[in-house]
């Protein structure tokens, strides 16, 4: 750390700076949205809002050689962190106002933003103003707040930068921070701080590593925990603490206040960069470690300038704290403050005496040096010793603190009310020491004006000519100019009558002081007065011997007055004094006086005053005779005047009395003649207007009678038409019976005819019924001809083809089964012969059971021979009654009962005897279809007939 | 047996099929025939068994003609009961 060089080695060429910089905003913004983008290039679309403030570093590098970290406080929008936000942007380099460019309110409050900045941040400050949410107004333009324009020229007028950005699509975001980047001042950070930048402690972090950490510890950063205070205190102190090495310690120190003409010795540079970032910022952060290494930096940086390491131990040993360090103060604190507090208010400071002030004050000040001067050296026994050792002391403490108050209410003028107020004495221990203090400056002007002060006789004019300039400054100014004037025509009244010789000394004055510039002007205005005044009072004055002496300068000096304007009253001071008329206002007397007033001036200036003296008088005696002539001259014409115009008034106001009597007496007969004519008027018009009215009624009256009138037509008329259309119908009603009955008539003639006509087709009909039942007879014959099963398709053919397509004879062909004309079918006798075959099987299976096995059928079959025979039409249900009453109906030649009766079994017997009834259902069949055609041959022959 | 095999004269007419008032004598028929088979193959086996095992004793030959008669029963038994259903079925 000790052999350390300039840090700027490898840095001539790279630059590296770090800024603090604040967002600042309404809330929902964007502002931590624009952060989120800038630092990490990422976008949210819900994100919480921010609590406090957020902390994020960036590091963006302008060019290849520039490098610029931004260390960014997001602070929270919302109202209840307002009061948050001085602690970020205090002392940041750089401040993003961030408004929303869908809302009006955000730019408002980005304005406040703005102004509040400006006000309160650091004046270097490097605003930019940028309007979030661009995407949205691209999407839809309507959703726009705030035109572009209006918030750039807000920009250009606040000197702001000015973007509008938008943190979702990334649009605008690192141009914002580059550009903020490229308006830092980047020069100032130069390549001797390179790496250091501004705050060392971070960036040099392997030199701070090395450097043992307990080494010059902490430093004035450390220990001030609020960075206003620390501003306060770190001034004081180092006042105190640095005498020896100045040059080490301030350049931390120096951003704190203007920087001090003792301190500049290190590099203005280097000062000016820190500017940037004052040590209270760092310090308000309260981090130690980072404090100490800072230290362990900024005592590197001396180092670096002024080659003196050794040295550095002795201020941070030094400021560790305030009391215990109380025995070397005194005589740094002496100088130090001496030359520090100068520069706050040099300018009031007086020379000579300040040192003892200064001291006492800086005493008073700064409190941790204990007051060092007499206290209680020694102690002896007794309470008085004691009690007078409290009283002086009191006394003495007391002193310093008035010599103290005194000495800062000449410094400052708010402290300087408060004294004169309240603390007694105070004000005239300040006036005097002001008063001092002014001799002191203005020597020759004191000396001027005390020297004088016991010749003169009269004290009035030391107050009014301005020893003191405060009075001096206060009374005239207003009445200097004008009263001259005023005086003259008030002068009557002898009041100030001894005047001469004061004159006489404000005059010496003037000449003496030409210079001094409050004082002098004063003195000669007041002259002119008394010398007026005089005047009037006595003409025969007696100041004619006495001032020989002084006559040389008077008469120089005063008279570049008289050209002003009243010639009369500015004359010099003179043995004879000029002359002056109360009232001249006539040109004559005006020019009569000035004449005169020259003469005495020459005589004055000749010195030849007693010689002419009497004339002169004689002459001003004149002069004021005429003056009073023309005076009663013109009171008289004035007086005549007056009277003629109090006739002519009288005259005037006569003749106008009699004007207006006459006019009121022609208005008020055209008064009554308007009432007349008017009520005539009236009169004239009720008239009409009754005829008018009554006209109307009657024609009222007219219209409504012809409505009823028509209304009664109108019902004639309906009436009418309805009788003639009633007479219609009736004569329609009667027609039409007649006519319907005609038409009847002819229908029945018409279908008369039909009959006849259809008479053709009965006779063909009845020839084909004919052919029709032979065709029949024909089938039946083949059939019952024959002895066993025959087919008959022929005969069933032909007929078919003689129906011609009768339907019936059609569905009668079909409804017999195919089988039977084809193969022919059995006869009476065949069937007679086969159901006796069949009758003995059934009644083999009569006795079966309904699931019936080998065992069932077995004894079925032989009980089936023990059975009794019936005869004839038995009654029962059972099997053999069934076959018994089948056997008879077949006999009688009934084939359908037997089919019938045979159709009831049941069972095993139904299934033997199923052919049988087949057969005999296929002829039962065939005989129907025949017995149907048959009878329709016969419909048919009868339809014929 | 012989006196169920007495079927009156068949009315079969050039029909292959049975007329139906021979349908249950021609069921008689197969029971029958089946009957003798089966006993008869009883018969045979109880014969054979008879002589190889039992020592020519005559009860495994009725064992065997017993058998066989019980076979042959059953599917007669079966049979009839069958086209019972049948009939019930139609019916």
């Amino acid at each position: 750390m000790a052999t350390r060089g300039p840090p700027g080695a490898r840095g001539m060429s790279n630059r590296f700076a770090q800024f603090k910089l604040v967002l600042l905003g309404e809330s929902a913004v964007g502002k931590s949205s624009i952060v989120l983008r800038f630092v990490k290039d990422q976008f949210d679309s819900y994100r919480e809002s921010t609590i406090g403030a957020a902390f994020l570093t960036q590091t963006i590098s302008l060019d290849e050689n520039t490098t610029v970290k931004f260390e960014i406080w997001d602070t929270a929008g919302q109202e209840r962190y307002k009061s948050l936000a001085p602690m970020y942007y205090r002392n940041a380099n750089c401040a993003v106002v961030v408004y929303d460019i869908t809302q009006v309110t955000s730019l408002d409050k980005a304005k406040s933003w703005v102004k509040e900045l400006q006000r309160q941040a650091n004046e270097n400050i490097i605003i930019a103003l940028a309007g979030n949410k661009l995407d949205l107004v691209t999407e839809q333009p309507d959703k726009r707040a705030i035109e572009t324009a209006d918030a750039e020229a807000y920009a250009k007028e606040a000197g702001l930068l000015f973007f509008e950005t938008s943190a979702k699509t990334a649009e605008n975001v690192q141009e914002l921070f580059t550009a903020i980047a490229k308006k830092l001042p980047l020069d100032q950070v130069g390549p001797r701080h390179a790496r250091p930048g501004q705050r060392p402690g971070v960036s040099l972090a392997p030199e701070g590593a090395n450097t043992q950490a307990g080494g010059p510890l902490p430093t004035c950063q450390g220990q001030f925990p609020f960075p206003q205070l620390s501003r306060n205190f770190a001034e004081l102190f180092f006042a105190c603490s640095s005498q020896p090495s100045n040059h080490h310690i301030h350049p931390s120190i120096a951003p704190c206040r203007p920087p001090h003409p003792l301190m500049l010795r290190t590099s203005l540079r280097s000062v000016r960069a820190l500017g940037n970032r004052p040590a209270a910022a760092a310090a308000g952060r309260q981090w130690q470690a980072a404090a100490a290494r800072r230290a362990v930096v900024s005592g590197q940086r001396f180092y670096a300038d002024n080659k003196r390491p050794d040295e550095v131990k002795i201020p941070a040993s030094e400021t560790l704290t305030a009391p215990s360090s109380p025995a070397p103060a005194p005589p740094t604190v002496e100088k130090t403050a001496a030359s520090t507090i100068p520069p706050e208010n040099a300018p009031l400071t007086p020379p000579d005496p300040g040192p003892a002030v200064t001291q006492e004050a800086s005493n008073k000040v700064s409190p941790p040096p204990p007051p060092p001067p007499p206290a209680v050296p020694r102690k002896k026994k007794g309470f008085f010793r004691r009690l007078r050792n409290f009283i002086l002391t009191l006394t003495l403490l007391s002193a310093v603190g008035f010599v103290g108050g005194v000495w800062y209410s000449r410094i400052n003028d708010n402290f300087h009310d408060f004294f004169t107020e309240y603390v007694p004495y105070g004000e005239q221990a300040v006036l005097y020491l002001e008063e001092l203090d002014f001799k002191k400056r203005f020597p020759n002007v004191a000396s001027k004006v005390t020297g004088r002060q016991p010749d003169g006789q009269q004290v009035k004019i030391p107050a009014q000519s301005g020893a003191s300039w405060r009075v001096a400054d206060g009374t005239e100014p207003a009445g200097r100019q004008s009263s001259a004037v005023q005086k003259v025509a008030a002068a009557k009244e002898p009041s100030k009558k001894a005047e001469p010789a004061v004159v006489a000394h404000a005059n010496e004055e003037t000449a003496e002081l030409p210079k001094s510039d409050a004082s002098t002007a004063d003195p000669q205005k007041p002259v002119p007065v008394p010398v007026v005044e005089k005047k009037k009072a006595d003409p025969a004055p007696a100041p004619v011997p006495e001032p020989t002496a002084a006559l040389a300068a008077p008469a120089t000096q005063p008279f570049k007055a008289p050209e002003v304007d009243e010639p009369s009253r500015w004359p010099p001071a003179s043995p004879i004094d000029p002359l002056a008329v109360p009232d001249a206002a006539e040109p004559v007397v005006q020019a009569m006086v000035r004449m005169l007033n020259d003469i005495i001036t020459v005589i004055n200036h000749d010195g030849a005053n007693e010689k002419y003296g009497a004339t002169i008088g004689k002459a001003k005696g004149e002069v004021s005779k005429l003056g009073q002539k023309v005076r009663d001259l013109k009171a008289a014409v004035e007086q005549e005047a007056a009277q003629q115009v109090k006739q002519r008034v009288d005259g005037f106001d006569k003749a106008a009395n009699e004007l207006v009597s006459r006019l009121e007496a022609a208005m008020a007969a055209q008064e009554q003649q308007f009432r007349r004519e008017f009520e005539a008027e009236m009169e004239r018009l009720r008239k009409s207007y009754d005829s008018k009215v009554q006209l109307i009624q009657e024609r009222e009256r007219q219209v409504a009678e012809e409505k009823l009138n028509n209304r009664l037509l109108e019902q004639a008329i309906q009436l009418q038409r309805q009788f003639a259309s009633d007479i219609k119908k009736h004569v329609e009603e009667e027609r039409e019976g007649r006519l319907g009955k005609l038409n009847e008539l002819t229908a029945a003639v018409a279908d008369l005819e039909r009959l006849t006509a259809g008479w053709n087709d009965v006779v063909d009909a009845n020839l084909r019924t004919q052919q029709l039942h032979v065709a029949v007879e024909a089938v039946r014959a083949s059939l019952e001809d024959a002895h066993h099963p025959r087919p008959f398709v022929k005969e069933l053919v032909a007929l078919k083809e003689i129906a011609a397509q009768d339907p019936v004879v059609d569905a009668a062909i079909a409804s017999i089964h195919p089988s039977a004309y084809q193969r022919g079918i059995p006869t009476p006798a065949e069937l007679i012969d086969r159901f006796r075959r069949v009758a003995a099987e059934v009644r083999k299976a009569s006795l079966l059971p309904e699931d019936a096995g080998v065992a069932s059928h077995a004894s079925s079959y032989v009980l089936s021979k023990v059975l009794f025979k019936k005869q004839g039409l038995a009654a029962g249900d059972d099997v053999e009654s069934i076959l018994t009453r089948t056997q008879t109906f077949l006999e009688e030649g009934d084939l359908d009962n037997a089919a019938r009766e045979m159709n009831g079994l049941t069972g095993w017997s139904k299934t033997l005897s199923r052919d049988w009834l087949d057969e005999v259902r296929k002829v039962l069949e065939v005989r129907q279809a025949l017995e149907v055609i048959q009878t329709e041959a016969r419909l048919e022959s009868l339809k014929a007939e | 047996m012989a006196e169920t095999t007495a079927p009156p004269p068949a009315p079969s007419r050039a029909v292959s099929r049975p007329v139906s008032e021979a349908l249950l004598n021609e069921k008689w028929d197969r029971c029958l025939s089946n009957l003798i088979i089966k006993s008869s193959l009883g018969l045979g086996f109880g014969v054979v068994f008879s002589v190889l095992l039992f020592k020519r004793r005559a009860w495994p030959a009725f064992v065997g003609v017993g058998f066989g008669a019980g076979r042959a029963y059953e599917e007669c038994n079966y049979s009839l009961k069958a086209a019972a259903r049948d009939i019930k079925k139609q019916a």
